[in-house]
């Protein structure tokens, strides 16, 4: 059995009192996409900045690699490998493709104070890898990308995160906003992705879009887990009504 | 007609010098017409609008080629009204009449416009050497002894102990100002100081009231205030009555408003220094054009002020007033 | 494709309105001498001294922040280097540091108060600049009992600060060096990567990496030091320091960068835009002059066409988020 790259074992999170997430166990692995599925408030982003580094847990433990780890900052977490593209996918409208890409880590040339931007490296660069995500639509590295799609600017947020080592990525919700055309390219973006051989934690409350690609499942309701299973163990139905506010979760569990 | 092909010729030297700079900068140098231009302060201020009333009247009875340019308000006032004198000097006209108000910027403007032939005429400030810097005439006042004259006066009403208001801390002419009333009242055996009141704030009336009725309650022993504008002065005569000393504390003003002039017929402001600053616009332009004409000039530095109004002549300047608004350099 | 490209450009907006109010104040103050040397050296020098100020101002607008007490830093530095020379008697070198060092404060304590209060800049950088004004103001009266003070040689400094070639002051060659510096910066290194990201999306920025608070430290370093050369360039060119002086640049700097096409919520614009907002500032309040016309009516001027580059850029700014390519 492969090694698992993030896992939580007991993970409880609690705001001043209020619980946001209670004895959460999770793993992930390469290759894989573990959906997360759950109702606004379920306590999905809160598990999102744990993993993330944003956050630490109340109580519990976070491992990567099967390493005990403890994230200071959203920072260590990245250098681990470990990327996440928000809901609002975390690029600037303004920027062009390249400059958005490179952003905070800009390739340059030259020395001391004539060190500058290698823009051609950037361009060509940033261009190739988004390509490579299969987007059909040409795409110039000068362009700016408030002037591209949503599906379009979420292929260059998870090329840009896989590019600069991600080997594991937090997909926050990226279908939210979209269409079904658009969505069904981010679905095939996340396919290609994990093709590489990068795991994936897919946010969504979209079932059929879940359904599609999941490879595992974590249904959360009011901070809890309330099922966890494997593609093919679940019908559409079972697992909207797992969503729906665990009316009948009781009936599925103790159907098992 | 005369407009029409003023007009044309207009627009043909425009394009003309559009497509040849260097060649008209160069030909610049026979630019030497008779245009006067003539730099004035900031239009808001009505002191500067009687100045105006007297440039436009004496061009008008001249018939003199003059132009009028004002900063439109008093921020950076050193800065603008340097680059202003710049400009002038760089049109190279055949007369400029400045005011000399910030001696250290514009003196090496005065002499570069001398060697440059360009005549200057000095209104209202730089009596002092106006002759060393080769200027052609002066009218106007002698800051110094505006206050001066003012100490005096309210030494002659009962003042021992004065204060001077300046609205406007940069301006050096007002602090001379303040520097004279200072002087005829310690000349005089009493005491004075002068009081910095936040430029933005001296036309907010509330405010200046609220801060000279401060001041007054705080410092009981204050007997006289002088103002550096007369709006200034209206002001300070309320604050006078909301502190309830009105019959201790006697208020004058440098420069005339017809509030301040229908408060001295009141008998509830002593009086108001005037320096006539439609004579120096008036005779600003005159002097520059006898002095294209016919080379003549007066020898001497001509005096608009001091002129001390109190309640023996303030009728007749209040009749006036209203015959030719604005001319006194009060509304 | 080649005027879509321009029309996608921050800058022309600005270039065009450069153009034509060259073209409007050379049709009617041409005769007068508005495009001779003399009449150029006007709008120039006053386009420089602004642009010294508004070129980093510039920057700052892009990252989405404001400074409005570069004003009175030129007062401030102004008055500082002629207490220093004049009243001190200290060589005019110590005047200009101590003036320098004065701006590099300002801009460290703008930064640090923008970051602490999270009050919007606006408002911060408005009372640093009643700060800095009325420091100034009072302690130039109680050290020297005058809030001018005149400055009567300033040896080497005159040459490096105030040189005067055909009427065109040195300023404008500071002026130049300013523009390169901050247009190499912009477009070459990641710093100005970084500035353009954190004016688009501070939250974005910051989830990449930026370090933005480290950019937004040193963009008003870069305004207060900028406002403080001016400070001492002024002083020596009128000899004199005036400590309340400079003021009229706390709204012409942010005024002639969002004429410029900077856009005020930051973001977007380009240092070549605000030189041409400057270019503009200068051309209207200089050739109004020469038109003859009263010089009541630049203000109105400007007003009139801070409106229209506000609209216009707008206009650039849609057309270039809409199309493709």
């Amino acid at each position: 059995m492969t090694t698992p790259l993030i896992s939580l074992k007991n993970v409880t999170k609690s705001y001043s009192g209020m619980i946001a997430l209670s004895g959460i166990n999770i793993d992930t692995y390469p290759g894989e996409i573990h959906c997360l599925l759950g109702d606004n408030g379920a306590g999905k982003s809160t598990l999102i900045k744990i993993m993330s580094g944003v956050v630490q847990p109340t109580s519990g433990e976070v491992y990567w690699k099967d390493k005990s780890v403890h994230f200071k900052s959203p920072k260590e977490a990245q250098d681990l490998g470990i990327g996440t593209v928000h809901q609002d996918v975390g690029l600037i409208p303004m920027m062009s493709v390249a400059r958005n890409f490179f952003l905070a880590n800009e390739p340059t040339k030259g020395w001391g104070p004539f060190r500058r931007i290698d823009h051609s490296k950037a361009r060509e660069i940033s261009i190739s890898r988004i390509k490579s995500m299969g987007v059909s639509r040409e795409i110039a590295a000068d362009q700016l990308v408030g002037t591209m799609s949503g599906g379009e600017r979420q292929a260059i947020a998870i090329s840009r995160a896989v590019y600069f080592g991600a080997r594991f990525l937090i997909l926050d919700e990226p279908t939210a906003a979209l269409g079904v055309k658009e969505s069904s390219v981010v679905i095939d973006l996340v396919k290609q992705t994990k093709s590489t051989g990068t795991g994936i934690l897919l946010i969504t409350h979209n079932a059929t879009h879940a359904l599609s690609v999941g490879d595992r499942f974590t249904v959360l309701t009011q901070g809890q887990v309330v099922d966890q299973f494997k593609r093919g163990e679940r019908t559409r139905e079972q697992l909207l009504d797992l969503m729906s506010g665990g009316v009948k979760v009781e009936s599925v569990l103790n159907g098992r | 007609m005369k407009n029409l092909t003023g007009l044309r010729a207009g627009i043909v030297a425009g394009i003309v010098s559009f497509f040849m700079p260097t060649a008209t900068g160069l030909a610049d140098n026979h630019n030497h017409d008779n245009t006067i231009i003539f730099v004035s302060g900031p239009s808001s201020e009505p002191f500067f609008g009687a100045i105006e009333k007297g440039f436009t009247l004496a061009v008008e009875q001249l018939g003199a080629n003059g132009e009028y340019v004002a900063p439109a308000g008093w921020n950076d006032i050193v800065q603008t009204y340097t680059r202003f004198v710049e400009v002038a000097i760089a049109r190279e006209p055949a007369a400029i009449v400045i005011g000399n108000f910030f001696p250290e910027s514009l003196t090496p403007l005065i002499q570069e416009a001398r060697e440059k032939d360009i005549a200057v005429v000095l209104y209202n400030s730089g009596r002092d050497n106006w002759q060393e810097l080769g200027a052609t005439a002066f009218i106007g006042e002698e800051p110094f002894q505006m206050g001066y004259v003012a100490g005096k006066a309210a030494h002659k009403n009962g003042v021992s102990n004065g204060i001077c208001i300046n609205q406007i801390a940069a301006n050096p002419v007002l602090q001379l100002r303040c520097d004279g009333y200072v002087a005829a009242l310690e000349e005089a055996g009493g005491q004075g100081d002068t009081l910095i009141l936040q430029s933005e704030d001296s036309n907010n009336s509330q405010r200046v009231r609220a801060t000279v009725r401060g001041i007054l309650l705080s410092n009981p022993d204050i007997d006289g205030i002088l103002t550096l504008a007369a709006h200034l002065g209206v002001d300070a005569v309320e604050a006078v009555a909301d502190a309830d000393k009105a019959d201790v504390v006697r208020v004058g003003t440098i420069d005339l408003s017809n509030l301040a002039l229908e408060l001295i017929r009141e008998g509830r402001m002593d009086f108001a220094i005037d320096q006539q600053p439609f004579l120096q616009g008036y005779y600003g332009v005159l002097l520059a054009q006898q002095h294209l004409d016919f080379g003549l000039a007066p020898t001497n530095a001509m005096n608009s002020g001091p002129l001390l109004i109190d309640s023996s002549n303030v009728n007749d300047v209040l009749a006036v007033g209203s015959r030719f608004p604005g001319v006194r350099g009060a509304n | 494709m080649e005027l879509g490209y321009l029309l996608r450009q921050t800058w022309f907006g600005a270039f065009l309105a450069a153009i034509f109010v060259y073209i409007f104040f050379a049709f009617f103050g041409g005769a007068n001498g508005f495009t001779s040397i003399g009449g150029t050296a006007g709008w120039l020098n006053t386009a420089a001294e602004l642009g010294i100020i508004a070129v980093p101002i510039g920057l700052l607008m892009i990252a989405g922040e404001f400074d409005l007490s570069t004003g009175s830093v030129v007062g401030a530095a102004s008055i500082i280097v002629a207490m220093c020379t004049s009243f001190f008697g200290f060589p005019v070198i110590v005047g200009i540091f101590l003036a320098l060092a004065m701006g590099v404060g300002v801009g460290l304590f703008n930064a640090a108060l923008v970051h602490k209060t999270s009050v919007p800049s606006f408002i911060v950088t408005l009372a640093t600049n009643f700060i800095v004004a009325g420091t100034a103001l009072a302690l130039s009266r109680v050290l020297s009992g005058s809030s001018t003070v005149s400055i009567p040689d300033a040896g080497w400094a005159e040459v490096v600060f105030a040189t005067r070639w055909n009427q065109m002051y040195i300023s404008i060659i500071w002026w130049i060096a300013a523009t390169a510096l901050a247009t190499w910066v912009l477009k070459a290194t990641p710093f100005g990567n970084w500035i353009f990201a954190i004016g688009g999306s501070n939250d974005s920025a910051q989830r990449a990496g930026v370090p933005i608070w480290r950019v937004k430290r040193l963009l008003y370093v870069w305004t207060g030091v900028s406002a403080a050369l001016v400070g001492v360039m002024t002083a020596i060119q009128f000899n004199q320091g005036n400590a309340v002086a400079g003021q009229s640049y706390v709204f012409q700097t942010a005024i002639a960068a969002v004429i410029g096409g900077v856009l005020l919520t930051g973001g977007f614009g380009s240092v070549i835009g605000v030189v041409f907002g400057c270019i503009i500032y200068g051309t209207i309040t200089i050739g109004l002059f020469y038109t003859g016309w009263p010089t009541d009516w630049s203000q109105a001027f400007i007003g009139s066409l801070l409106v229209v580059a506000v609209l216009a850029n707008n206009a650039i700014r849609d057309f270039a988020l809409k199309s493709k390519n």
